[in-house]
């Protein structure tokens, strides 16, 4: 019983978004279903006829298959980099001790909590110079800050998680650090590469902030897309109609949900950065 | 063996270059007079840091702030306690189908609950039931303080309670079973055993205190769901208003950017929220050291 009044809390909200994206209404911004009360103000009804314009035009009219070409370019190129880097540093990180190991991680770590307008602003400016603003290039290096750390600190767990006997016994066969690597460790934590991968572009798929400054026409990404439109200009200045918010919002969380479905085994070690097993 | 020192590069040259390097150039702009449109980098000392420390509604700032993270980071603990208790609780079958779908939020996007959670989804169909269904005559104003900042915290849980169920479901199952075979030839009632061995194995945790830490860190730049509501709310009454209404932190340097842009003050409110969240990170590793071996 408590179990399903769980599930509605889970479900209820979600039911309502992916229905009000069904439906059509003339007022702009305060038109849900039903009778809304904000304020002092009695605002009408709104949302009653079935449709799926708003749907239709997402997909069709507006730009948001390529809005998600651009989110998984950008997500990808980035997530790709930060596991060429991330891996090997993790491998060190499991396997050895040394002098400033506890700073490395510290860094990561802190790399990870950043607050965003403290590297934004910087980045901002250079961009402006560089003429990397609005380019794939220039949002998957925005994007390390985030799937570096995740990808480093996951696959330091997984790299930890192989027996000791087995690392010991290729070392003692003379095998190179690099080939332990590529033909031992990494082949045993590839289900966990996979899972971090995942990780960490379902979480630059969700990120707001830094596309809200950063991404402009070319660059444009699907969770920027969510609440500005899903068209192919910026749109600064567009009145948010509340049915085509709701069928953006159900057209944008659905890849993520299945991602991470998929994963579902590791989200608790991703979200703790390796800490829970 | 020779530790493989080459393989740190390329991480150390990216932690660099997206962290340490940005955050150096914040620091150095927020001691100058830097702004879009003045862009001059006079060195002005600290003068920021002090203008802000005098400035009352930087501090409202930091209040709603901590206020905001210390409720939802709480609310998120809380009812992933009670998830997980719920699914550790039931059957086989129906706690994976359940925790399947506890689990989905994870996925979802912040700036996504600030449409699951605004004024018109979840209260059109509370209110209508409330005013007209039931025809109480009354119903929720959500432009009313105590209901959006409880509704902001409500929807930063919605998305990480579940984090929080998917952490203490692991840490129950790592608890003896004996413990529980010898409080119950005690006698003792479930809310006994609970108060008694669940739940401070569940505080006690290192893994529970990584993700608190993680979650705080991540509350302190909290920013889409108030972005959100500064539409729900009205942008004017947000940003013209003396006292911002959902002004976090994060909402109030947001909010600068969009009329004149003043970098160097925005960086230096940036550099206070830095040192706040790495404060806090370190004295909880400290604490804690292990983690970071």
């Amino acid at each position: 019983m408590l179990l399903v009044a769980a599930a509605l809390w889970v479900l209820w909200p979600l039911s309502i978004m992916v229905e009000e994206g069904f439906r059509v209404d003339i007022g702009p911004l305060f038109s849900g279903r039903g009778a809304s009360f904000i304020g002092e103000f009695f605002q009408g009804q709104g949302g009653i006829r079935f449709s799926t314009i708003e749907y239709v035009k997402a997909l069709r009219v507006e730009a948001y298959p390529r809005l998600l070409v651009n989110s998984v370019i950008i997500a990808g190129s980035s997530v790709l980099v930060a596991a060429l880097a991330g891996v090997p540093a993790a491998f060190t990180l499991a396997l050895y001790n040394f002098r400033g190991k506890a700073w490395i991680t510290y860094s990561l770590l802190a790399l990870r909590t950043i607050s965003p307008f403290a590297v934004l602003l910087p980045f901002f400016i250079i961009y402006g110079r560089l003429g990397l603003f609005d380019t794939y290039r220039g949002m998957a290096i925005v994007y390390l800050i985030i799937n570096l750390p995740v990808l480093t600190l996951m696959m330091r767990g997984f790299f930890k998680d192989i027996p000791k006997e087995i690392y010991e016994a290729a070392f003692i066969s003379g095998a190179s650090n690099s080939y332990v690597l590529r033909k031992i460790a990494l082949p045993l934590a590839l289900p966990g590469l996979a899972a971090a991968a995942v990780f960490a572009f379902v979480g630059t798929w969700n990120e707001f902030f830094y596309a809200l400054f950063l991404t402009g026409t070319v660059t444009k990404t699907v969770s920027r897309g969510v609440w500005s439109g899903f068209s192919e200009s910026i749109e600064s200045f567009k009145i948010l109609e509340f049915d085509e918010l709701n069928a953006g919002g159900t057209l944008a969380i659905i890849p993520a949900i299945i991602l991470a479905l998929a994963v579902q085994k590791y989200l608790a070690r991703g979200l703790t950065l390796g800490a829970a097993k | 063996m020779k530790i493989p020192y080459v393989f740190l590069i390329p991480s150390l040259f990216i932690i660099f270059l997206v962290g340490i390097g940005p955050v150096l150039q914040s620091f150095l702009l927020s001691l100058s007079e830097f702004s879009l449109f003045n862009p001059s980098m006079r060195p002005v000392g600290f003068h920021n840091y002090i203008a802000l420390l005098t400035d009352s509604i930087f501090w409202r700032a930091i209040q709603v702030t901590l206020f905001l993270v210390i409720g939802s980071v709480l609310l998120e603990l809380a009812a992933g306690i009670f998830l997980a208790l719920l699914v550790t609780n039931s059957g086989s079958r129906s706690k994976r189908v359940f925790s399947s779908i506890f689990i989905i939020p994870i996925a979802i996007a912040p700036i996504v609950t600030g449409i699951l959670w605004s004024p018109n989804s979840v209260f059109d169909d509370l209110n209508t039931l409330l005013y007209y269904g039931l025809s109480l005559g009354v119903y929720v104003d959500t432009s009313l303080p105590v209901v959006y900042y409880s509704l902001i915290m409500i929807s930063d849980a919605y998305i990480w309670a579940p984090l929080f169920m998917l952490v203490t479901v692991a840490i129950i199952s790592t608890i003896p079973k004996e413990l529980y075979e010898a409080a119950d030839v005690m006698g003792s009632s479930s809310w006994t055993k609970f108060k008694k061995i669940t739940f401070p194995a569940i505080i006690t945790s290192p893994i529970i205190v990584v993700t608190l830490l993680l979650r705080i860190a991540d509350a302190f730049r909290m920013f889409e769901v108030p972005y959100a509501w500064s539409f729900w709310l009205g942008q004017d009454s947000v940003l013209g208003a003396p006292v911002d209404t959902v002004s976090v932190l994060m909402w109030k340097m947001f909010s600068s950017t969009l009329y004149d842009f003043p970098i160097a003050q925005i960086t230096a409110m940036a550099i206070v929220l830095l040192i706040i969240t790495l404060v806090t990170c370190s004295l909880v590793l400290k604490r804690y050291s292990n983690i970071l071996e």
